[in-house]
């Protein structure tokens, strides 16, 4: 380094610890005036990385990858629960004292599952405008990886009624804009979406015994008699996988009571960043397959599932917003610092 | 007597969804339960219709007192006016016709399928259209088209944003927090201190920065850079006991508050004495 | 007849919960009625607690109002009942003082309710005359709409005293922070973990987890409550213990795999 550059930034180190020296006395306009100002910077951090194209490469975490494996995983799910139930059935004929009606049930449960040779994936959108930068990315993700691998998708809201028009305008958004991936896909044969229902817990618990019993029509009003999608899911027995995406503390647990609990569903949770802190304990303990944590395990998901999204380009606003935080705590701390050693 | 018939239903009604946790058969288990919560649903529409009615109340006081404000108080009663009778009236909903299946043989270019958005703010169209279109060769094509009712229409282009504005605030509140409150006032908030700059650092992939990314980041342990594998360890050890103590303690808390009112020992539904 | 029993009485797969709830229920009101002997428990200060006076005399002394808000959680949420006992004390405190108090809610039963505890505080404060109806009432149904009219509130009316007691999400900064600006000592208290932070950096006292639960007990001082403090703190430490147990015997079977109480252990323990 030069002799020029070694006194330029011992200079500017002396002048910005003269500012901070006074800062702390709050004598400037910067005592007044450090909210305005903090807030336009961070409109620039923000702002101005939104105009730039170029994504981000986002390494993926075990979390993520778990939520990405266990959504490919579905169709091959779907084959193995075939072939055990064809299994069982043939068990059951082998007995001296077979029981008829369980062999009916099962040949039942088995031409459901043979409907939809590639599994269900049910997803739901328990999330608000207020959250949905977030969780938005994660449920067009999803949607699109389910999608491509022919995987019948079912929605559902449990939180509020405002998240409806929200997911059925995401499910439709993504089931039409096929960016080449697919073909476009035809609601009530490749997803349906049922809406919102008020009190989750026992909505969930009654669709472990009949999701017709417990909608009776989908968003759009048409009875679920009639969807052809429908003849192959009664219950729980016939969706491989959950995935829940909130922003709210709480929706969750009941998702792990009734899904993993009760009937033994692959679980996988899409949290905002705040809440998802609170749910690192369930990834560890096995009880959920992953967990996506905010705009970065939006922006995972996007990197691993090769999708075109959004949430690897917002990753650029997020990346200088968090830099400037660390550099105002920085600040703070020098200011506090010069503060204290005056007393 | 009045006094003691609520503490008595309190008491019956817990002991008896206790027991119901436990007891498997179905008209127990389910229909009870069942029962009880389209009960709280019904109740909580009653509740809301006295919420609209204290809403109502508490606003047109302001208006005829011409307390200070009173101008918000006249645009909260219109919306509320203008949103219940718009979510009253039937809406027009037709499902999504889909698009016209189209091989992809027979497209030239693009086949990127697209919905575009038309609508009209002060036109007199009561709904939003929406068509399906496909880029075929560089020019559209429509392929079938549906409308949404005026609701969606507020609830797409008016309660969707300011929500979503409301919620951004958070970010600039917690910068000015962040700069007033994160000091290094003892050796715990400098732990927090050290702990919230590794996460920050963590969440974001730090060394991709031009210029300084690569000095900030300092290299990578088992493949993954240094701030994730620091970040993944803070999150998944010292934050989940953390979490988990919380959790137990809260859990307890609860379960002490739940015994008191069952046994009538507190009465917040009496006005707490 | 225990697969009759297993069928339509009790459910044997949840055996684990009625004795882990029966063992730690008896412990709690075993200290309740321990309590109701007279005998003097000790409960540790919790600063958020010692300062509601200094607030409420502040918010007295300036002439201004005091604001309480129990959260957006419903009226099944344990958070929001152990918030509306604080704000029973907290009332008749008020009316004590003759301080103006506003309580706007997210929620109409929650509202209902605590229209009716706030009148009743009161009463016993023997200032029925004082109470105003319109001081507890119903802002809006949605997180961030009632966010924003409290955010509002706040910077009208410009209380001295802000208290943030009960269930709450993302809102939670934006009122805390909304809260500061305005220069109101703030008492917060939550059990959400995630929500916490927030709270700590922005208000001047924060009640942590269970502190929200003691509050009625700290504040009221009976003896009832006090007890069920220590019931809590009890079960608190027994837990400990049992955590301490089943990791020795886990490990012990890793060492000794023909010791399988370790597994056994977590059996017992799994729902």
């Amino acid at each position: 380094m030069s002799t020029v550059s070694i006194v330029s930034i011992v200079s500017t180190v002396s002048t910005l610890i003269k500012q901070l020296h006074l800062m702390a006395k709050k004598e400037t306009w910067w005592g007044r005036y450090y909210r305005p100002v903090i807030y336009f910077i961070v409109l620039l951090c923000v702002l101005i990385p939104m105009f730039v194209e170029k994504g981000l490469d986002i390494q993926v975490s075990k979390p993520t990858k778990g939520v990405y494996d266990a959504v490919q995983n579905i169709p091959r799910k779907r084959q193995e629960t075939i072939k055990s139930v064809e299994q069982k059935i043939l068990l059951e004929r082998e007995k001296e004292n077979a029981n008829e009606e369980k062999i009916t049930e099962l040949e039942e449960h088995l031409a459901r599952l043979k409907v939809h040779s590639n599994g269900v994936f049910l997803i739901c959108f328990d999330f608000d405008p207020g959250t949905a930068p977030e969780l938005a990315p994660m449920a067009e993700t999803a949607l699109r990886q389910a999608f491509k691998n022919g995987i019948i998708v079912l929605g559902n809201v449990g939180g509020t009624a405002v998240s409806a028009q929200l997911a059925q305008n995401i499910i439709e958004r993504v089931a039409n804009e096929t960016r080449g991936m697919y073909e476009p896909k035809i609601n009530g044969k490749d997803y349906l979406f049922f809406g919102f229902r008020p009190s989750p817990m026992m909505v969930y618990m009654q669709m472990g015994e009949s999701i017709v019993s417990t909608y009776d029509t989908d968003y759009a009003g048409t009875d679920l008699d009639e969807i052809p999608i429908m003849k192959g899911i009664k219950n729980f027995e016939e969706i491989e996988m959950v995935l829940e995406l909130t922003g709210y503390v709480g929706m969750p647990e009941v998702w792990l009571n009734v899904a993993k609990t009760k009937f033994n569903r692959d679980l996988a949770l899409g949290m905002t960043s705040v809440s998802a802190a609170d749910y690192f304990p369930y990834v560890q303990s096995k009880q959920i397959v992953g967990l996506l944590s905010g705009l970065r395990g939006a922006a995972e998901y996007e990197a691993i599932s090769e999708s075109d999204g959004i949430a690897v380009k917002r990753m650029q606003s997020q990346t200088w917003a968090h830099i400037f935080a660390i550099a105002l705590i920085i600040i703070g701390n020098i200011e506090y610092f010069i503060k204290k050693l005056k007393k | 007597m009045r006094n003691k018939i609520p503490p008595i239903i309190c008491f019956v009604c817990g002991i008896v969804f206790l027991t119901q946790f436990f007891v498997p058969w179905d008209p127990v288990e389910n229909d009870m339960m069942q029962w009880a919560t389209n009960s709280m649903i019904v109740v909580g529409v009653f509740a809301l219709a006295i919420g609209l009615a204290s809403l109502v109340r508490l606003h047109g006081t302001k208006i005829s007192r011409r307390a200070p404000g009173w101008g918000y108080s006249v645009i909260t009663l219109v919306c509320v006016v203008i949103i219940a009778i718009i979510g009253i009236v039937p809406a027009k909903y037709s499902p999504n016709t889909p698009p016209t299946t189209v091989a992809k043989t027979d497209i030239i270019g693009n086949t990127n399928l697209i919905l575009e958005t038309s609508h009209s703010l002060f036109g007199y169209q009561p709904t939003t259209e929406i068509t399906n279109t496909i880029l075929v060769a560089g020019s559209k094509v429509q392929t079938g088209t549906r409308s949404i009712p005026l609701f969606d229409w507020f609830y797409n282009y008016m309660l969707y944003p300011l929500s979503a504005t409301t919620f951004s605030l958070l970010a600039f509140y917690m910068m000015s927090a962040t700069y007033r409150a994160v000091r290094a006032k003892s050796w715990e908030a400098g732990l927090l201190l050290v702990a919230a700059i590794i996460v920050l650092l963590g969440q974001v992939p730090i060394g991709q920065i031009p210029f300084v990314g690569k000095y900030i980041s300092c290299g990578s342990i088992n493949g993954i850079s240094t701030f994730d594998y620091l970040k993944g360890l803070i999150l998944q050890y010292p934050n989940t006991a953390a979490k988990r103590g919380i959790i137990i303690g809260v859990s307890l808390g609860a379960l002490a508050t739940s015994v008191k009112i069952i046994f009538g020992i507190e009465k917040p539904y009496m006005g707490g004495k | 007849m225990l697969e009759f029993i297993n069928e339509y009485i009790f459910n044997f797969e949840k055996l684990n919960v009625l004795v882990v709830l029966f063992f730690f229920g008896s412990l709690i009101l075993y200290f309740i009625y321990h309590a109701r002997r007279g005998k003097k428990l000790f409960i540790r200060r919790i600063p958020g607690l010692e300062s509601v006076d200094e607030a409420l005399g502040r918010a007295t002394e300036l002439g201004k109002s005091v604001l309480y808000i129990t959260g957006i959680g419903y009226e099944d949420n344990v958070q929001t009942i152990a918030s509306m006992n604080i704000l029973g004390n907290i009332a008749e405190e008020v009316a004590h003082y003759d301080t103006d108090l506003i309580v706007p809610c997210m929620n109409p039963i929650v509202m209902t309710i605590e229209q009716e505890l706030v009148k009743q505080a009161y009463t016993r404060a023997g200032r029925p005359e004082n109470y105003k109806e319109e001081s507890v009432y119903f802002l809006a149904s949605q997180q961030f709409p009632y966010a924003a009219a409290v955010s509002g509130i706040m910077v009208r009316e410009k209380p001295a005293a802000n208290f943030f007691l009960g269930s709450f999400a993302a809102e939670s900064m934006i009122l805390a922070e909304t809260g500061a600006r305005t220069g109101a000592i703030q008492i917060a208290g939550t059990a959400a973990p995630s929500q916490l932070p927030f709270f700590i950096v922005t208000c001047d006292y924060t009640l942590i987890g269970e502190e929200l639960f003691a509050a009625s007990a700290y504040m009221s001082r009976e003896p009832l409550l006090v007890g069920s403090l220590k019931g809590q703190d009890i079960a608190k430490f027994i837990i400990i213990i049992l955590l301490v147990l089943g990791i020795l015997l886990v490990s012990l079977e890793v060492f000794l795999p023909q010791f399988s109480l370790g597994s056994l252990f977590i059996k017992f323990f799994n729902v």
